[in-house]
């Protein structure tokens, strides 16, 4: 506990005040020689007890309003997070500093961001034990332990500064428990300050249990404390550059990006939407109406054939780290597939499939089976029957391979009833439209044993698509054949735009610029947007050798969702944890003053003490009646 | 009798007015001569009381010739006995009797009662008992006697604890024939053991008056400050909140009122409460007028 004016706390031996008068007024009682001491005698030997209990409630209620009233003028600081600086100092103290994007959202009237009170709340608490505990920071974007030596340089570190990442929680618990049990601290106490946001928290995580489990199977008595700001900050508006095409026009090319606008308040509002391309800004004036919304911004691109960037503002508001969304775009590229199938009819669809019109400056080549295969400049491979080397190869090299089945396993009737949606190759159109791969109709199909990434199910659980990463691509396995034998997949409603989002993917490794989200890009690069920073840790555009890459916040960052106590409570089960939730952040909170309870506890004190006089004189009086 | 305890204890005015009135025990006393009192025994008064057929032994000179010339048989006339009383003055020397005037009280009741019993040729003793000292005075009828009994009042100081209960138990075996036993105490003691003395006392037929002392602050128990009560007979105390403990003060000292009177009812005793702040005068009138109507 901590108090405002702790020089007030001197007058506590006040409290003795009523037990001095008490005992003054015990010698100063008035001796009266008395004869009908039987009487008397009879009245106490009742009494006594009860007289005496109340005796000392009332004594103990004059203490007590006296206390309070002292601790109400010091001012006490309770209840925050100055008040659990309390108890004999633990011998590490471990910072951990939740630095995502969403942590920089400032408080209206003190200007002052999450991310920074919660650096200066951890600095307060941390006062009392300078000098008996060691101080060690890990920070959630780099998650790498650096012991503190003066938490009052804390805020000037660079690695407590704002960031574009996301934060991963239980890896930061797993990063604190790592150097826990590295160092064999002692008595160990980890403070996590957190805005508690779901997506970073990712509380239906398995690895929450596996932090749970080493949590308890620690030697150190180590306790987490957790403050959550949660403060919910209305003014505020979030921008992303969900989609970057460039596409050709009758005048040349242009670029279109799909712009999504998040915020936490409904209702409609006017946004300038300023687009920054090659140093020239534009206006984009875009009616906001519901709380989430998608933009479809053109830019003229003209004959301009090469790659380029940009980003899109938007006005300053109550979190700028999300008021900026960069982007990039490839070169007037062409993508090259190359189709190596046994079956003829399996070839020629997916031949078709891969470059379905000449307008998007695609082609696609069909390489019979054992054929020597030239893929420097290919973007996808199709594949047919058993995979070889040269495919893993290719793969391991940046490219995708779509591989089909070349044998025959099970025949039936077979429905693909669950496949993922939000994003890869079978994802929701931008307009919100499902690929309609529920009515493909599959009549043969082989068993998928590869390990990997189920895209895609059948009825009965067994996969249709699944994708496997491999070096910088990936292979995507497909259980049936585009051949009526196999399946209705010819028809090309879902095997269309299934290999052309996967040609896309394929394509980044031969684009010169590529769109990535913070966090996934890692090295050397020199910043070309105008803000400085690291490319793993600040949104921008970067040239890393000859590549141009655009790197964005997570897209989770801009998700409003928050976990509740009882959440945060299931994800921590047994560990030894406590919790301070600050759901404001202005200076009040940071005092967090509670002389109010105070004075209402001396009233109720004094009130005590009334009513433990007052019965007896109505008594009194109504025998002397 | 010191002229200082004589003006003390007796008011001469209060004598003079009270002398028109008759001390008279309610049941027949056993005296020695002749008084005002009835007798258990027939005597010589001129009073009749019945007459009585002769039986051999009876004294000759009471037979009724009347009687004889008219009935020829032998009766004897018989007359009513009056005799004296001897009034037994019982005075508590406790301690408590020291609070406020309830001594000073009892001595003018017990010296304005015993002048008037030996005003009208009664004998008047007295027994003093406190806790160190008992002072007894045998029943005498001579007037210089009162002298004897004035002193040793003023002699009498209340100091200790009580020996009421023992000396009422002494007197009901030491007085032989029926007497007055008048007892002037604050009776601060077991109910129940002074009911025993009491009915010890009927037992022995003797009249038992019974002057119950209080003071009004003992009935009240009014005080507005915590105090230390210490005890008049044996110095203990006890420190209490007067407004705290009023309601069960009140409610003892009520049992114990109202068993006493109880008590004295069942057993015939003259049972009187009297405050300290009372008239003596009043007080003694009211109980000489009371007997006389009996």
């Amino acid at each position: 506990m901590s108090f405002l004016q702790p020089f007030i706390l001197w007058a506590l031996p006040l409290m003795a005040i009523p037990i001095i008068v008490h005992l003054l007024n015990r010698m100063r009682y008035r001796t009266m020689p008395w004869a009908a001491m039987m009487f008397l005698r009879m009245a106490t030997r009742q009494s006594t007890r009860q007289a005496k209990l109340r005796e000392w409630l009332i004594l103990a209620c004059r203490v007590l309003a006296i206390a309070a009233l002292i601790f109400a003028i010091a001012r006490p600081l309770v209840g925050g997070w100055l008040g659990w600086a309390i108890g004999a100092a633990p011998d590490t103290i471990i910072l951990l500093l939740d630095r995502s994007a969403s942590m920089d959202v400032q408080d209206p009237t003190t200007h002052l961001s999450k991310r920074l009170l919660a650096i200066r709340r951890l600095s307060e608490a941390g006062k009392e034990y300078v000098g008996s505990s060691r101080f060690v920071l890990i920070e959630s974007a780099l998650r790498k332990p650096q012991e503190v030596a003066s938490l009052a340089a804390l805020e000037t570190l660079s690695t407590t500064a704002p960031t574009d990442s996301a934060a991963d929680i239980p890896a930061l618990l797993d990063a604190a428990l790592d150097y826990v049990v590295a160092n064999q601290c002692g008595r160990t106490e980890v403070w996590l300050a957190s805005d508690l946001q779901q997506s970073n928290w990712q509380p239906e995580s398995r690895r929450w249990e596996a932090v749970r489990t080493r949590f308890g199977s620690l030697q150190q008595d180590v306790r987490v404390r957790l403050l959550a700001l949660t403060e919910v900050v209305t003014d505020n508006v979030a921008v992303a550059v969900r989609d970057v095409q460039r596409r050709r026009t009758a005048r040349g090319y242009e670029l279109a990006m799909t712009v999504e606008l998040s915020r936490n308040k409904t209702g409609t509002q006017a946004l300038p939407l300023a687009v920054v391309h090659e140093g020239a800004r534009s206006l984009v004036n875009v009616q906001l109406e519901g709380q989430r919304q998608s933009v479809q911004v053109a830019l003229d691109l003209g004959q301009r054939k090469t790659e380029g960037w940009g980003w899109i503002e938007l006005p300053a508001d109550a979190n700028p780290r999300d008021n900026s969304a960069f982007f990039s775009y490839p070169e007037d590229l062409h993508l090259k597939s190359v189709i190596v199938a046994e079956n003829d009819v399996a070839r020629r669809v997916l031949r078709i499939a891969s470059a379905p019109t000449p307008a998007l400056n695609l082609s696609s080549d069909t390489v019979a089976p054992g054929s020597p295969l030239k893929l420097d400049d290919v973007a996808m491979l199709v594949w047919q029957g058993a995979v070889t080397n040269v495919v893993r190869n290719f793969a391991e090299t940046g490219g995708t391979v779509v591989v089909f089945p070349g044998s025959k396993s099970e025949d039936g009737k077979f429905r693909v009833t669950t496949w993922r949606r939000t994003d890869g190759p079978l994802a929701n159109a931008k307009d919100g439209r499902i690929l309609p791969l529920g009515e493909v109709a599959v009549t043969r199909r082989e068993a998928l044993l590869t390990p990997g990434t189920v895209l895609a199910s059948f009825e009965d659980g067994k996969p249709f698509l699944v994708k496997q990463p491999v070096g910088k691509g990936a292979i995507y396995w497909c259980a049936t054949l585009p051949v009526r034998e196999w399946s209705s997949l010819d028809d090309g409603t879902v095997l269309v735009p299934m290999l052309q989002r996967i040609l896309q993917e394929g394509g980044r490794r031969l684009s010169k610029a590529d769109n990535n989200e913070v966090g996934s890009v890692v090295g050397q690069a020199s910043c070309l947007s105008g803000r400085q920073g690291r490319v793993s840790t600040d949104a921008g555009v970067y040239q890393i050798g000859t590549k141009i890459v655009a790197v964005n916040r997570p897209a989770a960052e801009d998700e409003p969702d928050v976990l509740d106590e009882a959440a945060v409570r299931t994800a921590f089960g047994p560990v030894s944890f406590r919790m301070f939730t600050d759901k404001g952040g202005g200076s009040a909170a940071l005092q967090s003053e509670i002389w109010r309870w105070f004075m209402v506890a001396m009233l109720i004190f004094l009130t005590s003490e009334a009513v433990l006089s007052l019965p007896k004189r109505a008594k009194e009086r109504q025998w002397a009646s | 009798m010191t002229p200082h305890s004589q003006r003390e204890f007796l008011d001469p005015g209060v004598l003079a007015r009270l002398s028109r009135l008759e001390l008279q025990s309610r049941w027949p006393m056993e005296g020695n001569i002749a008084g005002r009192h009835k007798s258990p025994h027939r005597g010589a008064s001129v009073e009749f009381a019945e007459y009585r057929k002769y039986v051999p032994g009876d004294d000759p000179r009471f037979l009724d010739w009347r009687v004889y010339a008219r009935r020829d048989r032998f009766y004897l006339k018989e007359f009513e006995a009056d005799t004296n009383l001897r009034c037994y003055l019982v005075l508590d020397a406790s301690g408590s009797m020291a609070y406020a005037n309830k001594f000073l009280l009892a001595r003018k009741l017990a010296a304005t009662l015993g002048y008037l019993a030996m005003q009208q040729g009664d004998a008047v003793g007295l027994m003093c008992c406190g806790a160190s000292m008992t002072t007894d005075i045998a029943p005498r009828r001579k007037p210089a006697h009162l002298k004897n009994i004035f002193d040793a009042m003023a002699a009498a100081k209340p100091a200790g604890e009580t020996g009421l209960v023992s000396a009422l138990h002494a007197v009901a075996e030491k007085i032989r024939r029926r007497a007055l036993v008048a007892v002037f105490s604050d009776l601060f003691h077991d109910p129940e053991e002074l009911l025993h003395c009491f009915r010890h006392l009927r037992f022995r037929k003797h009249d038992l008056a019974i002057f119950h002392l209080l003071d009004r602050t003992e009935v009240d128990f009014k005080f507005d400050r915590p105090i230390r009560f210490v005890d008049m007979e044996d110095q203990s105390t006890i420190v209490a909140e007067p407004g705290v403990i009023y309601p069960r003060y009140r409610e003892a000292l009520d049992t114990y009122l109202d068993k006493l009177r109880r008590g004295c009812t069942e057993f015939k005793v003259d049972y009187r409460l009297v405050m300290a702040d009372e008239d003596y005068e009043k007080v003694l009138a009211d109980f000489l007028l009371a007997r006389m109507r009996t």
